[in-house]
């Protein structure tokens, strides 16, 4: 087990725990903490995949900016949602929705299995350096860009207008 | 040597587990969370399909994939999930204030049932 | 039987002499009230009338030079021209062209149509004038025209119908011309009813032919032989239908009645015969000219024609025959018994007009079919003619219908009155004019035919013969009644009789319909019916002038006296020049294709026929003199019980024989009670029962599905997650056991 394989599998574990924290605590507050641990090993697995420039936009846009707009909300709504973190009342759905979801999570992974086992890593020359990933947006997908920064720009003016308050 | 599938394996499990978050939760701002959670599996696959190229080990060359495909949809996956969550939690804040209510199950949210 | 002629010449015009008429009605229809706007409302009518009449009279010239080219001159071989103008229904096994027929059968009833059709055209441009809805009449007026040329012309049963149900349905609209009064839409709706029933027979027997001719000669399999090709497979034309029908019969000799039996239904409706002859007398609702030129003249007749088309059929059922002959006589004495006793003018000419129908029907019934044409074009002459002049008096007397209140007009109308003595002498058969002569061609039709039928040991033409003749009388009488009331009579207690009637009684009660009216009205439509008149009283009815004591009749303008002039003409001597040298029968009996009755039956010799002339003048002086005689002093006073022989049969034909409030009573009340009994059964628990148990299992099913909808966001999240899964579980399988990607 080299260097590289230890790193992964260190941070699946850790990955799996922070998401598994983010139902199991109580303090919704708590629960965003546990978050902003599993999207910064998201950004390093990233960063073991040679997606560095992905790794880097994963922690400057989720942490540095999804995590702090919900720990904001969370402080807004204070102190009244900080109470409820409870799992929803529908028992039988919820133990038949987990039932499911294994049984499915598990034909998935064996289906996956026989077919993707034994692809390795290859040797990649600047694979996800910003100089290719800029030349591909800025050139083959320059219009989906465009819009994507209207898309943006809309949710921007959305959520002002939601969240001010009528005068 | 880490194989592919062990990405996807990886990628399932965090994206069930954002699923059962969805379910589960009762807190909408949880459980937008979770819908965050499973956008960042799902990123995680297309970041180790893009890197590890099985078409190319399993003899799809023939399709012409560009290389850098998944890392772009990488991308906008964030986009989007970005402006949902600025729009998604300005709702949140716009019922919260309306209605002083902070969970998806209250009686005022359940009057639209058929 | 047609030659096949290319001349373009013949195909446009034909065309023309067709469309000219749907092209008055369009420009009527859609340029009639901005002609008023902009012209002006005087201009405006005048170019209208003008417009609407041109068009008519246009068509009239050009058959009159297509009569004129193709059939004065040619008597060696007169023309018979199939021209066919576009596929209507082309499939392989069936082939519906839009064609048209030109024979002396099709272009003798054209000249009537196309003629008469203008002067009453003529003669509305005045009758209507100051009518509101001037346009949409002439509208309606050439529509009708229009649809009768395609029913007379059309070279095919299904093109013919569709000219059928066209008079019917202007027919329907010119009774109801003046919709706002409800007794006019209750006649309408009387009309197009009791005209449904006879269609569905028409309509039945047409379809039965068609199938007849291709199960016998489709195209279809032999074993042996392979497919064997159809001949032309236009089941429904004339020249298919008569060149085929022979051999079917031959092979399948019981069919032929019930075909005949069912277009003799079709005809019984159409041409008012017993018992469907109960819409036309209510028919004269609508406006008088309408009454002349469809409800006389020309709709009324296509009976008559439609059995002079398919006359081989009948030829070749001698039991159709009969029935034919008998329903024409016994309608005619029927309605003739009954016109005796009507007090309003046009009801008189209604049922009159019943009476002469029957006796075309008779000329038809016994194997004179040209005597049958013959007699509805002296009959469109005088009847047309009655009308006009029947119309004529109705405008001079502000809209009074009732007789009882007329006389001493002779001073007043001399245009008028003499017209009408006219065509009622010639209707009455006074010697040498028209009426005459057509008359006594059907009389001897009559007694000299054979059937093999006998009714209590006498033969049925003789029977229908002597019926015949007992008719000839009672036309008489009735019509010099009507003549006598109207023109003679100058003063009664001193005073002309309009100064002196009581017009606060007896104003309506002339009218059948009115008499159901106030039995029948049920509260409801009592409310719609008041309110109807309320809101009509502002915006239409200038035509309804009320008789008052100080009126003065005036004879019409000339646009009215003009078609009666030409009329009298025709009823003094039209008659004579189509019997002078057998035009008419030489023409018309060369259209009718091959006959398998052979002619000596025809020519049986009768002791009667040496007198029927005498037999028959005499009816005719007998029925005039009787009529003269009784009532030259005026209506007698009290037509009651008192003073009469037979005073229940004297009621009883006043009142048309109850036949109207037995057919209400039959169809009015026990049908509905039948009906209502299936309606509670088949509509109410069945229908309703099925359709209700539907709706609740709809709703069961719903109660069950709204489980899910609970309006919880977690249950939604479940469901959507849950219907996904399904998908990738089968996909999974697909994936493992399906082997590749």
């Amino acid at each position: 087990m080299n260097y590289s394989e230890m790193f992964f599998y260190s941070l699946s574990g850790i990955a799996i725990l922070s998401a598994a924290s983010v139902l199991a605590c109580n303090n919704p507050v708590k629960s965003a903490l546990s978050l902003v641990v599993h999207l910064f090993t998201i950004a390093f697995l990233y960063f073991n995949l040679e997606a560095y420039m992905l790794g880097v936009t994963q922690i400057m846009v989720y942490v540095g900016a999804i995590m702090v707009l919900f720990l904001f909300v969370l402080m807004l709504l204070d102190p009244t949602i900080k109470q409820i973190n409870k799992t929803s009342a529908f028992c039988f759905q919820n133990v038949a929705s987990v039932a499911i979801l294994v049984f499915l999570c598990i034909i998935t992974i064996l289906s996956l299995e026989p077919i993707f086992y034994d692809i390795y890593l290859k040797e990649s020359q600047d694979f996800g350096t910003p100089q290719t990933l800029g030349l591909t947006l800025f050139s083959k997908y320059i219009i989906p860009f465009e819009i994507a920064s209207v898309l943006l720009l809309v949710g921007v003016v959305g959520s002002i207008l939601l969240a001010r308050r009528k005068s | 040597m880490i194989p592919l599938s062990h990405y996807l394996i990886l990628s399932s499990v965090l994206f069930f587990i954002g699923l059962l978050g969805v379910l589960t939760k009762r807190n909408p701002v949880i459980m937008f969370m979770c819908i965050e959670m499973m956008l960042n599996a799902v990123n995680l696959s297309f970041v180790a399909f893009t890197r590890y190229k099985p078409w190319e080990s399993l003899g799809f060359s023939m399709i012409p994939i560009e290389q850098d495909n998944g890392q772009i949809f990488v991308l906008f996956i964030m986009t989007v999930a970005a402006a949902e969550v600025a729009v998604g939690l300005g709702l949140v804040m716009a019922i919260f204030r309306k209605k002083q209510i902070v969970t998806t199950d209250d009686q005022t949210l359940t009057s639209l049932k058929g | 039987m047609d030659q096949c002629i290319d001349n373009q010449h013949i195909y446009i015009m034909l065309g023309l002499i067709i469309v000219m008429p749907f092209l008055g009605s369009i420009i009527q229809a859609f340029y009639g009230k901005s002609l008023q706007v902009v012209f002006g409302e005087t201009y405006g009518r005048w170019l209208s009338g003008s417009l609407a009449f041109g068009f008519v009279g246009t068509s009239f010239l050009l058959a009159c030079n297509m009569f004129a080219n193709y059939y004065m001159f040619s008597k060696t071989d007169p023309l018979s021209v199939r021209l066919t103008y576009f596929h209507w229904i082309n499939l392989e096994q069936l082939s519906i062209p839009f064609e048209f027929l030109l024979d002396p059968l099709s272009i003798v009833m054209t000249l009537l149509i196309t003629g008469v059709g203008s002067f009453i055209h003529l003669f509305s441009t005045g009758y209507m004038s100051k009518d509101k809805d001037y346009s949409r009449f002439f509208t309606y007026l050439n529509l009708f025209i229009g649809f009768m040329l395609i029913l007379v012309l059309s070279n095919n049963l299904l093109v013919m119908f569709v000219g059928w149900e066209g008079v019917g349905l202007c027919s329907y609209l010119l009774i109801g011309f003046w919709y706002q009064d409800l007794n006019n839409c209750r006649a309408a709706n009387k009309a197009f009813i009791v005209n449904r029933v006879g269609d569905f027979g028409l309509l039945m027997g047409i379809l039965w032919i068609g199938y007849l001719l291709f199960q016998q000669y489709g195209a279809k399999e032999i074993p042996g032989f392979g497919l064997v090709e159809a001949l032309d497979p236009r089941w429904f034309s004339y020249d298919i239908i008569f060149g085929l029908i022979g051999e079917v019969v031959h092979k399948y000799p019981e069919i032929i009645t019930p075909i005949a039996l069912l277009l003799f239904i079709g005809a019984v409706g159409k041409s008012a015969q017993f018992p469907l002859y109960i819409w036309l007398p209510d028919a004269m609702a609508g406006p008088t000219p309408v009454s002349a030129l469809i409800h006389a003249a020309t709709m009324v007749t296509a009976g008559i024609f439609l059995m002079n088309r398919m006359h081989i059929i009948y030829e070749l059922s001698p039991v159709a025959s009969s029935v034919v002959a008998l329903t024409g006589a016994f309608t005619a004495i029927w309605a003739a018994l009954i016109a005796l006793k009507q007090t309003d003018i046009k009801k008189v000419l209604a049922f009159s007009t019943v009476s002469q129908l029957g006796y075309m029907f008779i000329a038809c019934g016994v194997g004179a079919y040209w005597v049958g044409i013959f007699h509805v074009l002296t009959h469109a002459f005088f009847k047309a003619l009655l009308f006009l002049g029947a119309g004529s008096v109705i405008y001079a007397m502000s809209h009074e219908q009732d007789m009882r209140k007329y006389g001493n007009l002779w001073k007043y109308l001399p245009v008028t009155s003499s017209t009408m003595i006219i065509a009622s002498l010639a209707i009455s058969g006074f010697p040498l004019l028209s009426g005459f002569w057509s008359k006594e061609a059907i009389l001897h039709s009559a007694f000299s035919s054979t059937f093999p039928s006998h009714i209590l040991g006498l033969e049925t033409s003789q029977w229908v013969g002597w019926t015949g003749l007992i008719v000839a009388v009672l036309t008489a009488i009735y019509m010099t009644r009507m003549t006598v009331l109207t023109f003679g009579i100058p003063f009664t207690n001193g005073e002309e009789r309009w100064k002196t009637a009581n017009y606060d009684s007896d104003h309506h009660d002339v009218e059948p319909y009115d008499r159901e009216e106030s039995v029948h009205i049920s509260k409801s439509e009592e409310k719609y019916y008041y309110s109807s008149n309320i809101f009509s009283a502002a915006s239409v009815d200038d035509h309804q002038h009320h008789l008052n004591k100080n009126h003065i009749p005036q004879e019409s303008p000339l646009s009215m006296t003009l078609p009666l002039i030409v009329l009298a003409f025709l009823s003094l001597f039209g008659g004579y020049i189509l019997h002078q040298n057998h035009t008419l029968e030489s023409l018309l009996s060369q259209s009718s294709g091959p006959v398998y009755i052979s002619k000596e039956l025809l020519h049986n010799h009768h002791a009667t026929l040496d007198v029927l002339l005498y037999l028959s003048l005499a009816a005719s002086f007998i029925g005039i003199s009787g009529g003269v005689y009784k009532y030259y002093k005026g209506m007698p006073k009290k037509e009651t019980k008192q003073d009469h022989l037979w005073p229940s049969l004297d009621l009883w034909m006043k009142h048309q024989f109850y036949f109207d409030d037995a057919m209400q009573t039959v169809f009015g009340k026990m049908l509905s009670r039948i009906s209502f009994g299936f309606y509670k059964i088949f509509d109410q628990f069945f229908i309703n029962g099925i359709l209700r148990l539907i709706v609740s299992m709809t709703g069961y099913v719903g109660d069950g599905m709204q489980i899910f909808q609970n309006g919880y966001l977690s249950s939604y999240i479940f469901l959507m997650v849950l219907g996904f899964s399904i998908m990738v579980f089968f996909m999974s399988i697909m994936l493992i056991f399906g082997g590749n990607l």
